[in-house]
């Protein structure tokens, strides 16, 4: 290794200042790849159209979307009349002609055997000071009126005697409808005890 | 000369934020022509690594766009980009997380072409040196590091080192001094010892 020289006399002739120098213009020296000019004018175009002018458009669409899904949210969990306390409720009267009126609701229609306690009331089911309910073996329990179900109250207080024939109209639906499904279920039954006997 | 007046105002007036916008990619575009070389070497001497060095430079002019509505303002613009240069190249370095200093196996690292024009000793001498230089710059303070690194690029003058760092003149001299006798001492060291 070429030894350097390092008795300085007059600095700017010293060996190893000279060596230091051109090590240090080397150091720097050097150069980038062809075409970087072109590489970098390409990328800040590319990068112009996903800029910020389009960067507030996207903030504008993510604002929207989740103001939309805040709203969804809002609508689904909306609460409905349904959650509302049965001890807060005004006394519901049922006249007592009418009878079993709440047959017709959908529950009793499918053959529920248990009643609506303001049925068992003998048509003048006070709700107020409701005492605790006993168990029932029914599933699910009872569940407050609904909207639809406090109209047809209301209806059936108004207008009895249509109400009264729609009862009727409908219970014989249901056993005319039973009929009909026993006789189709017994003619199965038939058309397969007779493939068998063959 | 009135008539020229008007004929400039109703320039001006017509020419709305669309030739505003394209004055200032033309702008751009000269930067980008006349100054990425500087650009890419000041993220070179601080980078050592020219794969880092070009992502550096995208960087810079990057920077430069998100900032191009303070170009009109820019009274000297080779020295703020060589600012923004330096500053995208110490933010990559704080990134990479790890010391300037080079391994010797890395990929990246620049290679020492044995010049033609020298005897094949003299080039083999000058590569070893290039390559105790490397480490030792890399293993000086930051505060003086840092001016002479700028210093080595031809195209910086003292004073731009100067405004580049935020410091003065004779801050810079003084640190490059430093610098380079802690350099000969070493170096003289490293060769004496072989």
């Amino acid at each position: 290794m070429t030894e350097l020289n390092t008795q300085s006399g007059d600095p700017k002739h010293d060996d190893l200042d000279r060596a230091l120098d051109a090590a240090l213009a080397r150091y720097a020296a050097v150069e980038p790849r062809p075409g970087l000019e072109g590489r970098v004018l390409a990328h800040l175009n590319t990068r112009e159209v996903r800029s910020p002018h389009f960067g507030w458009w996207r903030w504008g669409v993510a604002a929207v979307a989740v103001a939309a899904i805040v709203l969804a949210f809002t609508v689904a969990w909306r609460p409905g009349r349904r959650y509302l306390p049965v001890a807060g409720r005004e006394p519901v009267t049922i006249p007592k002609q009418v009878p079993s009126v709440v047959s017709v609701t959908k529950e009793n229609s499918v053959g529920s055997p248990a009643q609506r306690p303001m049925t068992k009331a003998g048509g003048r089911g006070h709700l107020a000071n409701v005492k605790p309910h006993p168990k029932l073996e029914q599933f699910p329990s009872p569940q407050p009126l609904s909207e639809e179900e406090v109209a047809l109250v209301r209806y059936v207080r108004n207008f009895p005697e249509e109400a009264r024939l729609i009862a009727h109209a409908q219970e014989e639906f249901d056993i005319q409808t039973q009929k009909e499904m026993n006789d189709a279920g017994s003619g199965s039954l038939a058309s397969s005890s007779i493939q068998q006997e063959r | 000369m009135i008539e020229g007046r008007r004929l400039l105002a109703g320039e001006a007036i017509l020419s709305g934020p669309a030739t505003v916008e394209r004055s200032q990619e033309e702008v751009l575009e000269s930067m980008v022509r006349e100054h990425s070389r500087l650009v890419y070497r000041i993220a070179y001497a601080v980078l050592r690594s020219h794969h880092d060095a070009e992502d550096a430079t995208q960087e810079t002019f990057l920077r430069v766009v998100r900032h191009r509505g303070k170009l009109a303002e820019v009274e000297d613009p080779k020295t703020w980009l060589a600012r923004i240069a330096w500053r995208a190249a110490v933010d990559r370095t704080r990134q990479r997380g790890r010391r300037q200093e080079m391994p010797i196996d890395d990929p990246d690292r620049p290679v020492d072409v044995a010049s033609p024009e020298l005897p094949a000793d003299q080039s083999l001498h000058d590569a070893r040196l290039n390559d105790a230089l490397e480490r030792l710059i890399a293993a000086l303070p930051a505060k003086l590091r840092e001016p002479l690194i700028l210093s080595t690029i031809e195209e910086m003058s003292r004073q731009e080192v100067a405004a580049t760092l935020g410091i003065d003149e004779a801050a810079v001299r003084s640190r490059i001094f430093r610098a380079r006798k802690i350099l000969k001492e070493r170096l003289a060291s490293t060769f004496k010892k072989k």
